[in-house]
């Protein structure tokens, strides 16, 4: 069995961001989407969740891109960048002052 | 070719200058008389300026760092005394693979600056924090400038700074597209037909 992705109306504001969680088939038990189709999945009556193939899912996080809100800067913030960060927001890892330059290079 | 610094302004100059730690609690501020007082919120410290210990305009005790900056905005006419700026830091506590991706630009929250001394006028590589926007008053500068990045550097990097803030460029870019369009279907219209 395959899948894409999956995701709950309750968890995706409208325009926002689309955060991928990604679990292996294992894990679930989902009927296959066909090219173009979209299962959407029911409770109570209503929508869900919805399963769509590769290709819509690539076409939606497409659209997002070009029509949706633009997500916090901060939600893409990789591990590195933010222990670069903290490091120079701490004074660590700055270069040494070269006091050669108060001669050379004195502020106006 | 990179223009000589003394030719040129202050957008995109490389500087040494104090720049202040992000005052955070607990706070230290100066009372009335001279004395350090400590305040572990700013619900305490503005208690105190309601109770008279602290003056509305208060002194605080923050730290400060001689570092090298990159200013982003020119000053021709002098009126603002503050720049907006960068800061800049190495990179030797990451670990190599860590490193390799700041070099290689895979780090979008940083802007890699390579050793270049001429250019840049610093004797290591550099890396600028994006997301470390802060405001200097001229008389925090040490120096005047000791390197340049280039316009398509500086143009790349106020793109991902807009990024880092959160600021939007796509409605304008957009905006601009229609308004091109526009212009290219009317200026068509015009046009007779031969």
């Amino acid at each position: 069995m395959s899948y894409d992705f999956c995701y709950s109306r309750t968890r995706l504001a409208k325009g926002s961001a689309v955060h991928t969680r990604v679990v292996t088939a294992n894990e679930v038990r989902i009927p296959e989407p066909g090219a173009g189709e979209v299962i959407v999945v029911e409770r109570y009556g209503k929508p869900y969740a919805a399963v769509i193939d590769a290709d819509m899912l690539e076409l939606l996080k497409r659209l997002i891109a070009m029509f949706g809100e633009q997500p916090p800067a901060e939600l893409s913030l990789s591990d590195v960048a933010l222990q670069f960060h903290r490091n120079s927001e701490a004074g660590e890892d700055v270069e040494e002052f070269d006091f050669e330059l108060l001669t050379t290079h004195p502020a106006a | 070719m990179t223009t000589p610094a003394a030719s040129r302004g202050t957008r995109g100059a490389i500087v040494w200058a104090f720049a202040g730690f992000q005052p955070e609690a607990p706070f230290q501020a100066l009372g009335r008389d001279g004395e350090v007082l400590t305040f572990a919120t700013a619900g305490e410290l503005a208690e105190a300026v309601r109770d008279g210990r602290l003056q509305t305009a208060s002194s605080f005790l923050v730290g400060a760092k001689l570092r090298p900056v990159v200013l982003l905005q020119e000053r021709p006419r002098g009126v603002l005394p503050e720049f907006a700026g960068l800061k800049l830091a190495r990179f030797t506590k990451l670990d190599a693979r860590e490193q390799q991706r700041i070099r290689d630009g895979k780090e979008r929250a940083l802007f890699y600056l390579p050793h270049d001394e001429r250019k840049y006028g610093l004797k290591q590589e550099n890396a600028v924090d994006l997301n470390s926007l802060v405001r200097l008053h001229r008389s925090m500068l040490v120096t005047r400038p000791v390197g340049y990045l280039d316009e398509h550097e500086l143009d790349l990097l106020g793109r991902r700074v807009a990024e880092c803030l959160d600021i939007d460029l796509t409605p304008a870019i957009r905006q601009g597209v229609i308004e091109r369009w526009e212009q290219l279907v009317a200026a068509q219209r015009r046009t007779p037909k031969p």
